[in-house]
């Protein structure tokens, strides 16, 4: 008799959990902490007991007075020293606040270092964006399986996480501007650090970004994303073309490609998951781009907690006009004198490969900044359970945008001691253009086709 | 004299002519490797649902098969370099998710070529964290 009432009793829970999302939305009460001691995106508010992390004040206010809209961007930080830095010398030092990947960059290249600069907590919100997170607070929910949301709005979905798939769907819908265009270059260098830049332009555009955007049409597609091949010329004319869904179990990603040698459009379902990423010599997946994108369906995702990490943060310094790709792509590494390093709190979430499918990566430890959502650092593990590739992104706040965006994306390989480096524009005019004002026949598959003939 | 400076001319665009078929033939057999490789990640697309774990397994061997392709361009045409190994590996990690989900169903012949790659992978990839 027991039994039967405890079977009822878990039946009855299951049926409450599948009527609605499957996880519990944050009481008011709860919410209300995004006034006291949580920052409006859900940070930590208060620094540190050390004060090597500062506590939040609302971000970064004076924007530098040299800054003109649609320019490079000029260091927010000027005047900021190196404190330290981080080698194979002292890296057992600051080895609890380092990532599993980092130190195996440092044992594996006595040339790869880490300068630690002042922590500057920069990251600042738009009132439109705190006006989301109100709403989202109490109201958004995964869908069952955690491959989609409900009732949410616009960016960063759970500011108050109660589990590693909303740490993620934080990341996937943080701030990105609502619509952008990005023109940069990524190397694949060679053993001896030779390499020849290929040249990516991309547009960007949240589905309510969009000039013409109903809220009534296509409501499980979350942005619209096109990226094309400008140089080398062996490559140029080859373009992509996402209609990025939310629930990608439900519906998959719509992919397809211009090929410009064939001038053809065709379907890519291929374009997700583990699939190689775009003239990325098989160093970075799909799935890679941006540390993480698409559905996270083939994976356990565990929220294992928040620590202190040295992570790559206001990289203005890497952007400079006055560097040139080659002072930055190095044999081995990139030019880390150029990179910042700050230590900041993250989330730690672990991936784990679910039973009955697969992946390159049978784990995945991702690191995501507190104050943007953002992935900062990750660690990519083979079959083995080996650690294979390591990534980071080197972000910086967009002080016109009040967003916190990478700017350069590195992953390296440990095993074949190779590397891509994505992000750099130090040798182009201009990087990102934002509020751009897009329509829905900008991203279709004909559009695709003009974009390849350009 | 004059007759000697034509054999050498002679001489000299047949041993071009020779060095630059060659390097097409070995230029279109990395070619080919890596079209396979390629060809592999298409028929990986074909099947998102995992249901059927012999397709697991002719995947997976596809992705191996393309490994030893440049494998075997590699050990007959010089020493390795970072990024045929890098192609090598990159193939052998696809081809152990492969044979790993075939192996989970017991699918015949999944865990000896598992083996097969997982040794593979540890003779190609790199002792990690030496020092440069």
């Amino acid at each position: 008799m027991k039994h039967k009432i405890n079977l009822r009793t878990a039946i009855l829970v299951l049926v409450l959990i599948h009527a609605g999302g499957l996880f519990a939305k944050v009481s008011p009460d709860e919410a209300a902490r995004l006034d006291k001691d949580l920052t409006p995106v859900g940070a930590e508010r208060a620094g540190n007991q050390s004060g090597s992390i500062p506590a939040w004040t609302g971000g970064l206010k004076d924007t530098p007075a040299s800054f003109e809209p649609g320019k490079p961007y000029p260091d927010a930080f000027p005047e900021d020293k190196v404190l330290f830095t981080i080698d194979q010398n002292n890296l057992d030092e600051y080895a609890s606040k380092l990532s599993e990947g980092q130190k195996a960059m440092l044992r594996k290249y006595s040339s790869y270092n880490m300068p630690v600069f002042e922590t500057r907590r920069s990251a600042g919100y738009t009132d439109e964006i705190l006006g989301m997170i109100d709403q989202n607070v109490v109201n958004a929910e995964l869908q069952i399986g955690g491959n989609g949301l409900l009732d949410f709005v616009g960016a960063f979905p759970f500011p108050i996480p109660q589990n590693g798939l909303e740490v993620l769907w934080n990341h996937i819908q943080r701030n990105k501007g609502g619509s952008f265009t990005r023109k940069y270059i990524h190397a694949t260098p060679t053993e001896g650090g030779k390499f020849t830049p290929v040249t990516m332009f991309e547009e960007y555009a949240d589905r309510y970004a969009l000039h013409d955007f109903k809220d009534n049409q296509d409501g499980n597609l979350m942005f619209y994303f096109k990226q094309a091949v400008v140089a080398p010329s062996r490559l140029a004319g080859n373009v992509l073309l996402v209609h990025e869904t939310v629930d990608q179990v439900k519906e998959p990603r719509r992919g397809w490609i211009y090929n410009a040698g064939q001038r053809r459009v065709r379907r890519a379902p291929q374009v997700s998951h583990d699939s190689p990423a775009t003239a990325s010599d098989g160093l970075m997946t799909s799935d890679n781009f941006d540390m993480f994108n698409g559905a996270p369906d083939h994976y356990d995702w565990k929220l294992v907690g928040k620590q202190e990490l040295y992570i790559p943060y206001n990289a203005y310094r890497l952007d400079s006009k006055s560097l040139k790709y080659e002072d930055i792509v190095l044999a081995g590494h990139i030019n880390n004198d150029y990179a910042r390093y700050e230590l900041h709190r993250v989330w730690k979430v672990e991936a784990t490969i679910k039973d009955g499918t697969r992946n390159i990566y049978s784990k995945r430890t991702f690191y995501f900044d507190e104050d943007s959502w953002g992935i900062v650092v990750a660690d990519f593990y083979d079959g083995r359970g080996a650690l294979w590739r390591t990534a980071e992104a080197h972000t910086k706040y967009f002080y016109d945008l009040q967003a916190v965006f990478p700017t350069v994306e590195v992953h390296y390989d440990l095993d074949s001691g190779r590397y891509i480096v994505s992000g750099l524009a130090n040798e182009l005019r201009a990087k990102f253009t934002f509020d751009n004002e897009f329509e829905t026949k900008d991203f279709t598959p004909a559009a695709l086709r003009r974009a390849g003939r350009r | 004299m004059a007759s000697r400076k034509i054999i050498m001319i002679i001489g000299g665009v047949l041993l071009n002519s020779n060095a630059i078929s060659s390097s097409t033939e070995l230029e279109t057999e990395r070619q080919r490797a890596q079209l396979n490789f390629e060809r592999c990640q298409v028929i990986q697309s074909q099947d998102n649902v995992f249901d059927s774990y012999a397709f697991a397994y002719s995947t997976g061997d596809c992705f191996l098969r393309a490994a030893q392709e440049i494998m075997a361009y590699v050990e007959e045409n010089g020493s390795p370099d970072l990024n045929s190994n890098n192609d090598i590996l990159t193939a052998l990690q696809y081809a152990d998710s492969w044979f790993r989900l075939a192996e989970v169903r017991n699918e015949v012949g999944a865990e000896d070529r598992l083996r097969e790659t997982q040794a593979y992978i540890a003779y190609y990839a790199k002792p990690q964290y030496t020092v440069r």
